[in-house]
């Protein structure tokens, strides 16, 4: 008998006689099954999504430019104050260590069938080079055991601008830990905006970031003030034909022209699990480790691995 | 992953992802259900999935999952197979085939995953134990049960069918 652990060499005589017989079977299907179609690629949940962000642009520009509205020589940090106002920053000034504001309530979405930062906004499919990668979070940034961030060859750009020309740079990582039962997955991009376009850019996207619908629920668990404002959410996302309820938690950040966008998300075995936790705290160190290396500085402490308390 | 990478990855492993779900839920919609399900799980980690190494590996173990925790007891999934296979133009389909789907459906379903990885994706007995979690003696028993029954069921299946 092998010893090959690939083999299936049980069966006797009788076996042998089934094995072939479903051997048959299935060579038969095998044949009779291969003209049957999967869903075909227009009717596939991203395409769909792509044709309804397409639909959406008009708002989603509206919504930009009303927040550039607000004055030349003022931003929106993301940082909305409890109850809807808007907290207004100066632009400019010299440069500060990353602080912590209080975090903003969301606001309901202009377009009320938002769902998702993932597939719910057009995307700039952005070439990645290794000009920023001193803007990316190390090894030695995360402090996670397991494995240090890897270079990943394409990224998306930031919802609210799609168009890829108003991107002048990307960088992108991504890195694992190993979790209780799992692993935790962290996406990072970091983008440099054309001359003037940062703030916008962020502010767009933090407004999407924040926002609620029925489909797209958002709770904001950290912001930072300028000059390098930062959000962080835990962001569910629940359409069934994007496969149910889904959770991550993401950070927008800026410093200057520079954006950062980090995406965490808990795997199982195999699939994103749906009701992991993931502390408030710890996504805050993550967002701070990130400005900070945004403005070109290293951060003080490594984040650690993700934590689920505290 | 850009969007046409990934819509390269779909093309490439969506139709033999299908037959094989096919295999497992005996209805093509829930089949169609279930991939597209899986290659928006995909879709999600798109950012990472170009480091995994064995995409189609991690593709056929979400979809196998997936399957499973949207089993439809229906004895006659595969007289609803044949519905949609003429609404859909699927191309003729013998009555071995309809048997075989049928019969699939009258044995647990570790057996089935077993006996769907084994025969249509001609996987070893030790990729089999690592994708379903299982050591090899349980796959090497599940194949032999599932053989066994299925022996058993086709020729009942073929005796039943009628001809289409």
């Amino acid at each position: 008998m092998s010893e090959d652990p690939g083999r299936d060499d049980t069966f006797g005589h009788d076996d042998a006689a089934r094995h072939e017989r479903v051997r048959a079977a299935f060579s038969t299907f095998r044949t009779d099954a291969r003209p049957l179609p999967p869903t075909p690629v227009g009717r596939l949940p991203w395409v769909r999504a792509r044709a309804r962000r397409r639909r959406r642009s008009v708002l989603v520009s509206g919504l930009a430019v009303a927040v550039l509205a607000v004055g030349a020589n003022a931003v929106v940090d993301g940082a909305r104050h409890p109850g809807g106002s808007a907290r207004i920053v100066p632009a400019g000034g010299p440069a500060a260590p990353p602080a912590p504001v209080a975090p903003p309530s969301p606001l309901p979405c202009a377009d009320q069938g938002y769902y998702s930062t993932a597939v719910g906004h057009d995307t700039a499919a952005l070439a990645v080079s290794d000009a920023l990668h001193d803007r990316l979070l190390t090894a030695a940034d995360l402090g996670w055991a397991t494995a240090a961030p890897q270079a990943v060859s394409s990224a998306g750009g930031f919802p609210g601008t799609p168009d890829s020309a108003a991107y002048a740079a990307a960088g992108a990582s991504s890195a694992t830990a190993a979790g209780d039962g799992g692993d935790w997955d962290l996406s990072q991009t970091v983008v440099r905006m054309v001359p003037g376009a940062g703030a916008g850019a962020y502010a767009a996207a933090a407004a999407l970031l924040t926002c609620t619908s029925p489909e797209h629920q958002v709770v904001v668990l950290t912001a930072g003030a300028q000059p390098t404002p930062w959000v962080g959410v835990k962001e569910t996302t629940t359409v069934s034909d994007d496969g149910g309820t889904q959770v991550q938690w993401v950070v927008y950040a800026r410093s200057q022209d520079l954006l950062t966008q980090l995406t965490v998300s808990f795997w199982g075995q195999q699939e994103a699990m749906d009701d992991a936790h993931l502390s408030g705290a710890w996504l805050q160190e993550l967002a701070i480790a990130a400005t900070t290396r945004l403005a070109g500085q290293a951060p003080t402490a490594p984040v650690g691995p993700p934590r689920t308390g505290g | 992953m850009t969007e046409a990478e990934f819509e390269q990855l779909y093309t490439h492993f969506a139709p033999s992802l299908t037959r094989a779900v096919l295999a497992l839920t005996g209805d093509l919609g829930e089949a169609q259900d279930v991939v597209q399900e899986t290659f928006t799980r995909a879709w999600t980690r798109r950012a990472t999935f170009s480091a995994i190494a064995e995409p189609h590996a991690w593709l056929r173990t979400v979809a196998m999952r997936l399957a499973v925790s949207r089993w439809r007891r229906t004895r006659n999934s595969a007289r609803a197979w044949l519905l949609r296979r003429d609404e859909q133009d699927a191309g003729e389909i013998s009555p071995d085939s309809v048997a075989l789907v049928t019969a699939l459906q009258g044995i647990p379903h570790a057996q089935r995953t077993a006996v769907v990885l084994h025969y249509l994706y001609d996987l070893p007995l030790d990729q089999i134990a690592e994708e379903t979690s299982s050591s090899v003696a349980s796959v090497k028993s599940r194949l032999f049960r599932a053989r066994r029954s299925l022996a058993h069921l086709l020729t009942d299946q073929l005796e039943e069918t009628p001809h289409v």
